[in-house]
């Protein structure tokens, strides 16, 4: 395989799982910190805090706590997921819903009192509320799917660990940065980051630039 | 089921405590159709308090607000959302929904299930009405202080209550702003089919809108009665020391003697 095309597949495949991961966190995260910051509960204030702890989660401690679970002596060992692309998407959604959960949940315990008031006051119904809590606090929400996928696409203590670093099988943008260097290849390795860099800037420039429109227009 | 043609709406023995602060003591008040009845206090009086329970947006402690024969604060969830369907509830500072102000005042139409074409019609003379046709357009971020309250005002009249309740209509907005809400109240009043309850603590727009007053004082109802007998005969000295505006200069001199404590504190130095 040409180096172009080894890198092609190394975008794709790593664009791929981090999307799949966060998308997949998102759709956990988001009905979930919704849930939370509209509702007064007693251990709220610890929950927060537990969140926002697990939003600084070290992914290589991930990546182990995922590999304890998935090897063949765990409790999820018989699903035989270790060293597949599934395992890496496991890995990293499980490091991404606490980010996405901590931003909704902030954004909506500041935001929600009024919009919940209101929905009610115009005679909406409790899906109203729900809908519009949701809709009024979409900006920030995408700001906590951003981060999340930020984190996924650089991240790679948990993919090397739970994905193994198989070329062409589960190898990522930033594994490959690892073995690149670990081979001498430093020029491959650094356009590599350079490759990465650039895409995710361009992702992030792109999602923040269509986030400002959806405020101001 | 709830009867929504109501002419008078009557709170008797409200009772309300937030955590164990009693924030309403047995308030009675009435309001009735094609009258403006004025909620009026200084600040934590429980106007806002009131009106939240009155949309059952708060749950009272004790206590019953009849309209006809039913006691609202008896209702069922479904019943709830029709009570509140069937009323308008116009905030301090009204939220607006991130989209255009056309598109708010068709929010609560929309909730209630009315045909597109319809809903045109109803926010075109809204808009045409409140004379927003300049900021129909325009993102709620856009608009100042008096043109968000206008809007907020136009979006609950759409659904033409049978009960507005306005929560310091004109606080915090510009003269003219304010004269025009002052106007179109009194054209709600003069068309007759609403009844109109609005709190403030500017006793000046009270004497110039309201037929009926009501004075709130930590939470306890002092007086009520017509604007005229109110303001002219007052028969509590409560009433009479917040008429003559001691009340609110002894709040004012209660407020700046506590920022001067706090600017003098050694922690604030």
């Amino acid at each position: 395989m040409s180096w172009q095309s080894e890198i092609l597949s190394l975008l794709g495949f790593s664009y791929g799982v981090s999307a799949t991961a966060t998308a997949i966190a998102a759709a956990i995260a988001i009905p979930l910190g919704i849930f939370m910051g509209m509702r007064e509960f007693k251990c709220k204030t610890i929950i927060i805090n537990l969140t926002n702890s697990f939003m600084g989660f070290p992914p290589v401690v991930m990546g182990v706590i995922v590999y304890m679970l998935l090897s063949k002596a765990g409790p999820l060992g018989f699903l035989r997921l270790l060293y597949t692309p599934t395992a890496i998407i496991i890995a990293q959604c499980v490091l991404c819903i606490p980010i996405i959960t901590g931003i909704t949940i902030s954004s909506i315990t500041n935001h929600s009192k009024k919009i919940i008031e209101t929905t009610l006051a115009l005679g909406g119904s409790r899906s109203d509320v729900y809908e519009n809590v949701f809709s009024e606090n979409l900006v920030p929400i995408l700001s906590g799917i951003m981060v999340g996928f930020g984190q996924n696409i650089s991240e790679v203590g948990a993919s090397m660990i739970v994905g193994g670093n198989i070329s062409s099988f589960t190898q990522t943008m930033t594994t490959a940065i690892v073995t690149y260097t670990g081979q001498g290849r430093a020029g491959d390795a650094l356009l590599t980051g350079l490759i990465l860099i650039i895409t995710t800037f361009l992702i992030m420039f792109t999602l923040t630039f269509l986030q400002m429109r959806a405020r101001r227009s | 089921m709830l009867d929504t043609s109501f002419d008078e709406i009557r709170v008797e023995d409200l009772c309300f405590q937030y955590d164990k602060n009693p924030a309403l003591k047995g308030v009675c008040m009435r309001a009735k159709k094609g009258r403006i009845t004025a909620v009026i206090g200084p600040n934590g009086a429980g106007k806002t308090t009131l009106f939240k329970i009155i949309d059952l947006l708060m749950r009272a402690n004790s206590g019953r607000i009849m309209v006809g024969d039913d006691d609202i604060l008896m209702l069922n969830a479904v019943e709830s959302r029709a009570w509140r369907q069937s009323i308008a509830f116009v905030l301090q500072e009204p939220y607006l929904f991130n989209m255009s102000i056309r598109q708010n005042l068709a929010v609560p139409l929309k909730m209630r299930k009315i045909e597109a074409i319809k809903i045109n019609q109803i926010v075109q003379g809204a808009i045409n009405r409140f004379g927003l046709a300049e900021i129909a357009e325009k993102k709620p971020f856009r608009l100042s202080s008096g043109e968000r309250k206008r809007a907020g005002l136009a979006r609950a009249l759409v659904t033409e209550p049978g009960l507005l309740m306005l929560d310091e209509p004109t606080a915090s907005i510009d003269p003219e702003a304010s004269y025009m809400i002052e106007q179109y109240l009194k054209d709600l009043r003069a068309e007759g089919h609403t009844i109109i309850l609005m709190s403030t603590h500017d006793l000046f727009q009270a004497r110039r809108l309201a037929d009926d007053v009501v004075l709130l004082f930590k939470g306890e109802m002092i007086e009520a009665g017509e604007k005229d007998s109110f303001f002219n005969g007052p028969k509590s000295d409560i009433t009479k020391r917040f008429v003559n505006g001691e009340i609110l200069l002894d709040k004012h001199r209660e407020g700046c003697e506590a920022r001067e404590k706090g600017s003098s504190s050694p922690a604030s130095r």
